[in-house]
Formats: structure tokens, sequence, C-alpha cells
């Protein structure tokens, strides 16, 4: 059967090491309150707006990008641990990761139910920016753990 | 599904490596269908069933809860 084509298996390693650099950034970040000059660069945009004015189309702009940078760090690093061949990549390994795929949305939309139901005002938009990670988050943790009980991670069993 | 994988495995003498080596899949793999865990596509039913040389039928049956 044809299926989406996935990247030899060393790509994971460089997955796993995109996705913990962006944690540890994001985490230092928090800890330390780092200060955002460190950050702001003249970035092109395709539409930007400060706080709740009307915004403008295709400019170039002074911006904090520490988000942008975790975000699309992070993003691509989990894509990587995600897309990437096991070892021996077989189709009992497609079938957990057919569950893994099917659990981490289920996780995700019921979240933003959720949130919708109990979040209001511009809390909300925190809410779903960091929603848009339990995809990936819950992905990973479901594919993994059920490698591990199969013993594919160990190479037990 | 039932099947009868480690009982001709064992006849024989092949390990689960040996046999997951043959068919292109990783040794959890066998272990995950020996166990029935796992219910393995016609095409790899097939395959287990040539390094056998035995009919699908011999090897893997319906259970009433199929």
């Amino acid at each position: 059967m044809k299926r989406i084509p996935l990247l030899p298996n060393p790509f994971k390693k460089v997955g796993w090491i995109l996705l913990i650099a962006s944690i540890l950034f994001f985490i230092v970040n928090v800890a330390f309150d780092l200060d955002s000059e460190m950050f702001t660069f003249n970035v092109f945009s395709i539409f930007s707006a400060a706080g709740l004015e009307d915004g403008s189309w295709f400019t170039v702009s002074e911006q904090d990008i520490s988000y942008t940078l975790f975000s699309c760090v992070l993003i691509s690093g989990g894509l990587l641990v995600i897309f990437s061949k096991e070892k021996v990549e077989d189709e009992f390994i497609q079938s957990i990761r057919m569950d893994a795929l099917l659990w981490s949305v289920l996780v995700h939309f019921i979240l933003l139910i959720i949130a919708f139901l109990s979040v209001y005002g511009l809390p909300f938009l925190s809410v779903v920016f960091y929603n848009t990670y339990t995809l990936l988050v819950v992905f990973i943790l479901r594919f993994h753990y059920l490698l591990y009980k199969n013993g594919v991670l160990s190479n037990e069993k | 599904m039932k099947n009868k994988v480690k009982v001709h495995r064992a006849i024989s003498g092949i390990t689960q490596q040996n046999l997951a080596e043959q068919i292109g899949v990783s040794r959890q793999t066998i272990n995950a269908i020996e166990s029935g865990k796992y219910v393995p596509s016609t095409v790899l039913s097939l395959k287990i069933a040539r390094v056998f040389e035995k009919s699908m039928e011999e090897l893997f049956s319906l259970e009433d809860s199929d």
C-alpha cells in the first residue's frame, strides 16, 4: 500500500536535537526573563499589527522574534521526529503511527473545545497558541509509549 | 483472528529474528503477531505462509468474534 514517504531514520536524531533545543530555549527565556531586545530584529511580514491598531500589509518592521524562533524550531523538530522512519519501518509500526495520529487529533480538539467553553478574552489566544503543540506532543508521547510497550525501543520481547 | 505462526516456527526451528529478517519486518512485529496483538496485512500473511510453505488457511483462521 502506498503511504506518505517518510524520511530516513537519522533525521529522527536531528529532530530530537531541535525539539530539545527549542524547549530549553523556551525554559531559559521564561525562567531568566531574557531581554526581548536580544531577539528584536527587522523582519518582513505579510501582515502585522501592534496591539489593536489596524495593522499593515507587506512591511518590514522591528519585531521580537523569540516566539517565532521557538515555534519554528519546535515544529520542525517535532515534524522530523514524527516523519522519520524507525530503524525497521514495517506495517506494525505504521499501525502504531496511525493509532498515535488518531489520539493526537482527538486530544487536540477536545482540549480546544474545553478552551472554547472555559476561557474567554485575550487569554484564549495564548491557550490556542499552546494547544497548537498538543498535536505534536501527544503524537510523540503516544507513539513512543506504544513503541516502548511493544519492545521496539528497548529491542526486547 | 487466530494464528499458528508460533507453532509452525517451532516446527521449522526458525527464530523470531530469523523469520523477521526473511519477510522484512522487525522481530517485535513477529512477536506482536504471535501474541495476537497485531493482525498482519494480506501481503505480510502471504509472505509468512511462503516461508513455511503452507497455505494461509493453515496458519491463520477466523475466530467467532471476527
